[in-house]
């Protein structure tokens, strides 16, 4: 197949978005580890014991 | 830097705890874990006069006594023993002024431990109108601490509870007489001979009081059985002088006739039955026969409510996302970035952000639900039949919130005490029907069930197959949870033990906060992992292209627009000739050939390698799964024009001509949505809360062999 400017350009976006994502979710996962604190936002329900 | 002060906020299960710590902290708070316990951590940071202190949030608990390390966490906190956390300066107990009996028997147990202790009076106004008499003034001389009456969820009182924080900050606490003075003295005793690091005070009491506590676990953890053999001596001795009964029944005998005299010398009314408490409202939902069937009643409310409110705004968002898509298309040069926008991104995230409606409305109808008291009535009126499961009234609420996410409320069976009915209830919830397979029902349902309409149109065949599907996954659950008690889990039930809270009215601000939190967690997940996913997914249906289909299509365009009689005739062949080159070059990219590769294996459930890529593709998340279809129909339609997905699905035809969703093989791909397991969150939560992989990896395993085999005999029977 023949790779354009487009083509370079759209793989660079889904590159950076991808990159950008998966860098969340690590960086999240170090303050996990951390910390000991849980990624989700606890319900409500979730504290009343 | 000097630290900022701390303050634990302490009390028992439902009396606004949570309230009075989200007044006094707004939204600066934080959710967290325990290091090695499964017991949310919720810290906060609240402005008192000029300084600020930090808030820490515990479980609510009736009693300092511990069974297990979840419940250890409260005795832990209040004595700066655990981790990340120092000691607290003041503690903060928050009492239900409607039954200040048993919160007045915690502040029993807090006051002995040597550290300042206000009292949050909540629920005043329902005191109030309940014609309760108290005399604020003398309990606070009787409790020997400040008490500041308060009706948190109206913001009332809040400013009262703030000036007398701030002044306790400054003074130092003074350990009150002990109840059980024999065991202050037998643990100051013990104390002493223990080798090591002594442990505090308090814990050693709570260890010879408690039988086969955790206070108790950890004496003889670190003491061995030396420790274990001089406990047993202090307990037989202690026993003798008390007359034979039993420590913990002891304390609570004297804690509840001290809280009594203090309740008799404020003038409080005596203690009050539940019935006279609450009166006909109560009576109605919690009767065996009428209970049920407001339960049911409320619950088809809920969801036709859902349905009804939600379709209209769908709709528009749905023609708003197809509008500017259309628009788009025309305006934007042909090739690889217009693609990527178009049917990438813009295909991909419309096709989540349309459920947003339908998520706003069922969240703040469970929220109300819960908020004013009545989620608790339901717990009740669910234990019998979950006990059928092995499961408890305990089970109900996180198996209810299964309905919205499994992720939360596989976190919410923190509530429920008995581990092995807590690991059942872990199993049961992802069969639930989560608002993320809400999605790939409605589009199925829409698109290949026949409209019809039976009773004079009051039911509709699409409204009983979605109800058929919500069954279907409660059946399933039902039956996980069974299984699971009696082969993997044996052993006998826990007993049950709650309490209700009165019913009231939710406060419109607390309830718009949590709606608020919850609707942006979809948003956010929307915007971040599916728009990742629907790039990943574009990539692959667009990479590799062929030159080859490319140049034989640019040479039959060539040929039909030098045939062309008229614009209208060549411009429809010219756009079905796109299509057509779409799907071929689908075919031919990675997508494709992945798609084509595990085809086999999805056939028996009727699906085309289109199909089968994209619901492995939605394997990581089952939301992600309409994103995807929405690109690789976007990418590979047959379907002309700006067609929405509905109709794309409608168009796709398998090579010989034969549509590929037919009814059969939607039933059948909406029984095998109905069971899999397809949520990487769900199986990593089950993964962090079961402390162990092997649950994760067999609940997935199973669901997804499940679905599989449900999928394909139901394709096969109804075909």
């Amino acid at each position: 197949m023949t790779i354009g400017f487009q083509e370079i350009v759209a793989l660079a976006i889904v590159v950076v978005i991808v990159g950008a994502v998966v860098f969340r979710r690590l960086r999240a996962r170090r303050r996990i580890k951390r910390t000991g604190e849980a990624s989700v936002k606890v319900d409500e329900i979730s504290r009343r014991r | 830097m000097p630290r900022r002060p701390l303050i634990a906020v302490l009390g028992c299960p439902n009396t606004g705890k949570s309230t009075v710590f989200n007044r006094l902290t707004g939204l600066r708070q934080r959710t967290g874990n325990y290091p090695g316990v499964t017991v949310e951590k919720i810290t906060g940071v609240a402005r008192l006069g000029n300084r600020e202190v930090d808030l820490v949030d515990l479980p609510g608990t009736y009693s300092l006594a511990a069974d297990g390390p979840e419940s250890g966490i409260t005795l832990d906190v209040v004595l700066g023993m655990a981790e990340g956390l120092p000691r607290p300066d003041v503690v903060l107990l928050v009492a239900d002024a409607t039954n200040l009996r048993r919160s007045l028997y915690l502040f029993s147990q807090t006051r002995e431990l040597g550290l300042p202790v206000a009292v949050a009076l909540n629920m005043q106004d329902v005191a109030e109108r309940q014609g309760e008499r108290l005399d604020v003034r003398v309990l606070a001389q009787q409790v020997s601490a400040p008490v500041a009456p308060m009706t948190a969820n109206r913001g009332k009182g809040v400013q009262g509870l703030r000036s007398i924080l701030e002044r306790l900050l400054a003074e130092e606490g003074v350990s009150a007489v002990p109840v059980m003075p024999e065991v202050r003295e037998a643990a100051v005793d013990l104390q002493a001979d223990l080798v090591g690091p002594a442990p505090e005070l308090a814990c050693v009491e709570r260890a010879i009081i408690d039988t086969g506590g955790e206070f108790e676990r950890r004496l003889v953890g670190a003491g061995g059985q030396k420790a274990r053999g001089t406990l047993e001596n202090i307990r037989r001795r202690l026993r003798r002088q008390m007359g034979d009964e039993s420590l913990q029944s002891r304390e609570a005998r004297r804690r509840y006739r001290q809280v009594d005299q203090w309740l008799g010398q404020s003038g409080a009314a005596g203690p009050q039955s539940f019935a006279a408490r609450t009166g006909w409202l109560e009576r109605l939902v919690s009767h065996p026969v009428s209970g049920p069937v407001v339960f049911l009643a409320v619950m088809s409310a809920v969801f036709q409510a859902v349905g009804a409110w939600a379709a209209p705004l769908m709709d528009a968002i749905s023609t708003f996302f197809e509008e500017v898509g259309a628009w788009a298309l025309v305006r934007l040069p042909d090739g690889a970035l217009s693609s990527l926008l178009i049917d990438g991104l813009w295909s991909g995230v419309g096709a989540v952000v349309v459920f947003v409606p339908q998520i706003i409305f069922l969240f703040a109808l469970v929220l109300f639900l819960e908020d004013c008291g009545y989620m608790a009535r339901a717990s009740f009126l669910m234990d019998r039949l979950l006990r059928i499961c092995g499961l408890s009234g305990q089970s109900f609420i996180p198996l209810l919130s299964g309905f919205a996410c499994a992720v939360p409320a596989i976190m919410a069976t923190r509530v429920v005490g008995d581990r092995r009915a807590r690991l059942a209830t872990i199993v049961a919830i992802p069969l639930m029907t989560c608002s993320a397979r809400l999605p790939v029902y409605a589009l199925l349902i829409s698109g290949f069930v026949p409209p019809a309409y039976f009773l004079n149109g009051w039911i509709n065949l699409h409204g009983l197959i979605l109800l058929g599907l919500y069954v279907l996954g409660i059946a399933g659950g039902a039956v996980s949870a069974f299984l699971t008690r009696r082969i993997a889990l044996r052993g006998a039930g826990a007993s049950f033990f709650m309490e209700m809270p009165p019913f009231r009215w939710p406060n419109p601000r607390v309830l718009s906060l949590k709606l608020t939190a919850k609707v942006r967690v979809f948003l956010t997940r929307a915007g971040t992992v599916i728009a990742a996913a629907c790039v990943i997914i574009w990539a692959l249906g667009y990479f590799p292209r062929s030159d080859v289909i490319a140049a034989d299509f640019a040479e039959r365009r060539a040929t039909v627009e030098l045939a062309a009689e008229g614009p209208d005739g060549s411009d429809y062949r010219l756009r079905r000739l796109n299509a057509e080159e779409r799907a071929a070059q689908l075919e031919f990219s990675l997508l494709g050939r992945v798609g084509k590769a595990i085809e086999p294996v999805f056939r028996p459930l009727g699906w085309d390698w289109r199909v089968s890529a994209s619901v492995v593709a939605g394997f990581p998340a089952r939301e992600v799964v309409i994103g995807v279809m929405g690109t690789v129909y976007a990418l590979g339609s047959e379907a002309e024009g700006n067609a929405g997905l509905r109709e794309r699905l409608q168009a796709s035809r398998w090579p010989d001509g034969r549509p590929v969703f037919t009814l059969a093989m939607a039933l059948g791909l909406l029984v095998f949505y109905a069971f899999a397991l397809q949520c990487v969150s769900t199986v990593a939560v089950i993964g962090r809360e079961t402390n162990s992989w092997r649950w994760a990896a067999g609940a997935w395993v199973y669901m997804s062999g499940f679905a599989w085999l449900a999928g394909m005999l139901t394709y096969q029977l109804a075909a």
